[in-house]
């Protein structure tokens, strides 16, 4: 069951740069912040992947 | 949505998949033989595909198209993301290339450990966590496109595929470029996820070039990783020199 959920998730880390990505996405959308969230959050995503090759 | 943006994605993302599959059925049919190591592989490809008809109908009934975006999109976003990491990682030499040769040594070697039954749950187990990830990929991408069997067809096309060249050549498909697949599959799901994860949270105005952004996240995506990991690699290699 651990496999499964590790395949299709990833681990804690992965979960938790993934929620906090989202969360800031849709914070910034609340606060009618849309335009320069179509920019963060590609940003924010390509530093995440480098830092997760990193680990 | 074009019916080539499924299909592609998800048909290099099956192929790197069952090439996977394949080595671990093919380690474990010298010990069992070809029928019953092939008998697992059907068997956990048949629980696969009910899982894909079962997750399909669901996704289907009456969920709202912001509510159904949002979920694959952060869906394709985790398993993209790690895709993505993991292609730059081996890119930048952080990583070993994934080595089909090295797989199948070792599921020979857990294989003298076990009995028969063991070697068949082995076989049923790597097909199935495998095919997971092409079941994922299905079912996100099919459940957005006009035409939801796409994704199935790619998969399948894949999987024939794999199935075709594995029997002609009966060795490792040790030839197959796996990293520069999972590069672009990785760009192309974190692309997806991206899209589908504001566009579900912004409205459909969010991106300001429509379906055209796609081509241009995937370009972000493939360039700066691939500059970013051969930054960390040129990195890498002067920390290495004393």
């Amino acid at each position: 069951m651990n496999a499964f959920f590790k395949t299709l998730f990833g681990d804690l880390y992965n979960l938790l740069f993934v929620g906090c990505v989202v969360g800031i996405a849709a914070l910034m959308v609340h606060f009618g912040q849309m335009h320069q969230a179509v920019y963060a959050v590609p940003v924010l995503l390509l530093a995440g992947a480098a830092w997760f090759a990193r680990r | 949505m074009t019916d080539w943006t499924i299909f592609v994605p998800t048909f290099l993302a099956a192929t790197v998949e069952w090439v996977e599959a394949f080595t671990i059925v093919l380690a474990v049919s010298l010990s069992i033989g070809w029928l019953r190591a092939s008998g697992a592989a059907a068997a956990a490809l048949g629980v696969l595909a009910v899982m894909t008809i079962a997750t399909g109908g669901v996704l289907q009934l009456g969920v709202s198209m912001a509510a159904l975006e949002f979920v694959i999109g952060v869906l394709l976003l985790l398993f993209g993301v790690r895709w993505l990491a993991k292609a730059m990682a081996r890119h930048a030499g952080f990583k070993a290339f994934h080595d089909e040769d090295k797989e199948f040594a070792e599921t020979r070697e857990a294989l003298e450990k076990g009995d028969r039954a063991a070697a068949w749950v082995i076989a049923f187990k790597g097909v199935l966590l495998e095919g997971l990830e092409v079941w994922l990929i299905v079912v996100a991408l099919g459940a957005r496109s006009a035409h939801p069997f796409v994704a199935t067809e790619a998969a399948l096309a894949a999987l024939l595929l794999v199935v075709l060249l594995g029997a002609a050549i009966r060795a490792p498909l040790r030839h197959v470029p796996e990293n520069a697949i999972k590069f672009l599959v990785g760009t192309m799901i974190v692309s997806f996820g991206t899209y589908w994860t504001l566009e579900a949270l912004g409205g459909e105005g969010v991106w300001p070039f429509g379906d055209w952004t796609l081509l241009i996240l995937f370009s972000f995506y493939l360039i700066g990783g691939l500059a970013v990991a051969t930054a960390m690699g040129a990195g890498r290699r002067k920390e290495a020199v004393p």
